[in-house]
């Protein structure tokens, strides 16, 4: 079988950034970077149907959580002119900043925030 | 194959170590197959493509920044339907286009993407049995065939004299006692091959292009069958066949599969050239270190501000911390850039390599004819197995 696209851009995404949340907590010399981390490296993710993944960990004991995220935007075109047009009326095209990999980030991050107090 | 001020500006980047000379785009993350060893379709695909006028000011940036190449990548870069507008953005300012594909593309998109002046072309290819590279490809029926095909309609529509093509393998458990057969259906048709060791990462360590599929390490049983691929890879361009990788790389590939520090970057004290020799893109026109990194501030290379930005310390110190804590990577073209323009043996080979003696081109060929190569270099022999399954090696 074929890989998922979107299933796999959505587990990229969320270990990405839960990179950041582990990132900023080891900086602080945060207490929990540590046990965390033992979390993040025991994840498992399985395809549960369109824009639905469940993430399974065994550390510090084992869990699990069925996590949708269809407010995440993947592979936002920009070769034709329907496509620039979307992206105009999106306001998305300028040199500011990315507002879709932005929100995708901040997006993803609550998620595994969540998820990671859940877990510990 | 190199207009005049790629020439130049390769000169300059030999001398002075700080032109980019070579820059990684990746206008797409999109792609049409779902290859075991790549992630990046994945990892780019949060963020917007950027437009056509976008991709003008880069290549107007590039052009005054004197970068030399371009590599047109992906996702699969014949998926956007304006790859011929980009190609001749950045050749009509001079930068020269390298087409990086899975070779899915059609007759009438190769024509329009050489008719716009795209003159070097590398397709990703890692075996000569079909049910293997369809296998490695995300098991897309087929794929073997499409890019066989491709690559027929390549020597269809190249001028023989100033164009390269090139076969980009990855070496893997899958394929690893394929690859000598693979270097010499390449040589046969006048096609250097380039080889990358499968890179692979885990949760806690994400990197945009590395798999996280742990089982598609090598374990240690194997490093003397990597060994031994390397020697033979070695010995077949001492005679003549056409393999691209520098000893100097080869040898660092035993390192990387084995997690032993590499050497490539030792004359930079340990860390790579980017931005100096080269970086890459995002899809959305970011900034990127390469392909595997990130910043964390949004760096538009769409901006006509990007070239004072490249010169500037801010910027630099920010690619720096990035750049100073990664362990290295084997991902082709970085390293064999610092090796040609740091290593004086490695500079020399290139030099006689392109000017003294450019391989000879029988083309054109046909699928037919490329199909009937690669049986008869396959000969009757039995496709070869893959390294056996071994323990998966544990996360972190």
């Amino acid at each position: 079988m074929p890989k998922k696209i979107i299933f796999e851009s959505a587990v990229h995404q969320f270990v990405t950034a839960t990179q950041e949340i582990l990132e900023e907590l080891k900086a602080k010399q945060d207490a929990r970077f540590e046990n965390w981390s033992k979390t993040v490296a025991s994840w498992k993710f399985e395809y549960k149907g369109p824009k639905v993944m469940l993430l399974s960990w065994s550390t510090p004991k084992p869990g699990e959580k069925l996590i949708e995220y269809s407010q995440a935007q993947f592979y936002t075109r920009g070769d034709s002119e329907k496509f620039v047009q979307k992206q105009r009326e999106m306001d998305l095209i300028g040199v500011s900043g990315d507002e879709v990999g932005k929100s995708n980030r901040t997006y993803f991050k609550d998620i595994s925030l969540k998820v990671l107090v859940e877990a510990n | 194959m190199f207009s005049s001020l790629s020439k130049v500006n390769l000169a300059k980047a030999a001398l002075f170590k700080n032109t980019p000379i070579y820059v990684q785009f990746y206008i797409t993350a999109r792609c049409n197959l779902t290859c075991k060893q790549c992630n990046i379709i994945y990892s780019n695909s949060d963020v917007r493509e950027c437009t056509i006028d976008e991709i003008k000011v880069i290549a107007d940036n590039f052009a005054e920044m004197g970068v030399a190449m371009v590599l047109l990548t992906g996702g699969e870069p014949f998926v956007r339907t304006d790859l011929p507008e980009i190609i001749r953005a950045f050749e009509s300012r001079g930068v020269h286009v390298r087409m990086q594909t899975n070779g899915i593309a059609s007759e009438e998109q190769i024509v329009k993407a050489i008719e716009a002046g795209g003159r070097d072309i590398s397709i990703s290819l890692d075996s000569l049995w079909p049910n293997t590279q369809d296998d490695i490809n995300g098991q897309f029926q087929k794929s073997w065939h499409k890019a066989l095909r491709a690559m027929a309609y390549f020597t269809k529509y190249l001028p023989q004299e100033n164009s390269f093509a090139a076969l980009g393998c990855v070496m893997q458990r899958d394929n690893i006692a394929d690859i000598p057969d693979l270097i010499k259906f390449g040589s046969r048709i006048g096609w250097f091959t380039s080889l990358v060791p499968i890179h692979v990462t885990d949760y806690l360590h994400p990197m945009s292009f590395r798999s996280f599929d742990q089982s598609a390490k090598f374990v240690p049983d194997e490093f003397p069958v990597v060994d031994a691929l390397v020697e033979t890879a070695r010995q077949m361009r001492k005679d003549g066949y056409l393999l691209y990788d520098s000893d100097q790389y080869l040898d660092d590939i035993k390192r990387f599969v084995r997690n032993e520090p590499i050497t490539w970057r030792d004359k930079h004290g340990g860390v790579c050239d980017s931005p100096n020799l080269y970086f890459a893109i995002l899809p959305n026109g970011a900034f990127a270190p390469c392909c595997d990194h990130r910043i964390p501030s949004f760096i538009p290379t769409h901006d006509k501000s990007f070239p004072e930005v490249y010169k500037s310390k801010v910027f630099r110190t920010e690619v720096f911390q990035k750049t100073s804590t990664c362990e290295g990577c084997m991902f082709g073209s970085y390293p064999e850039m610092t090796i040609a323009m740091r290593f004086l043996a490695a500079k020399i080979d290139r030099v006689k390599l392109f000017l003294t003696s450019p391989p000879k081109k029988p083309w054109p060929l046909t699928y037919e004819d490329l199909i009937g190569f690669a049986e008869q270099i396959r000969g009757g022999s039995p496709k070869p197995l893959p390294l056996a399954a071994s323990a998966v090696a544990p996360q972190v």
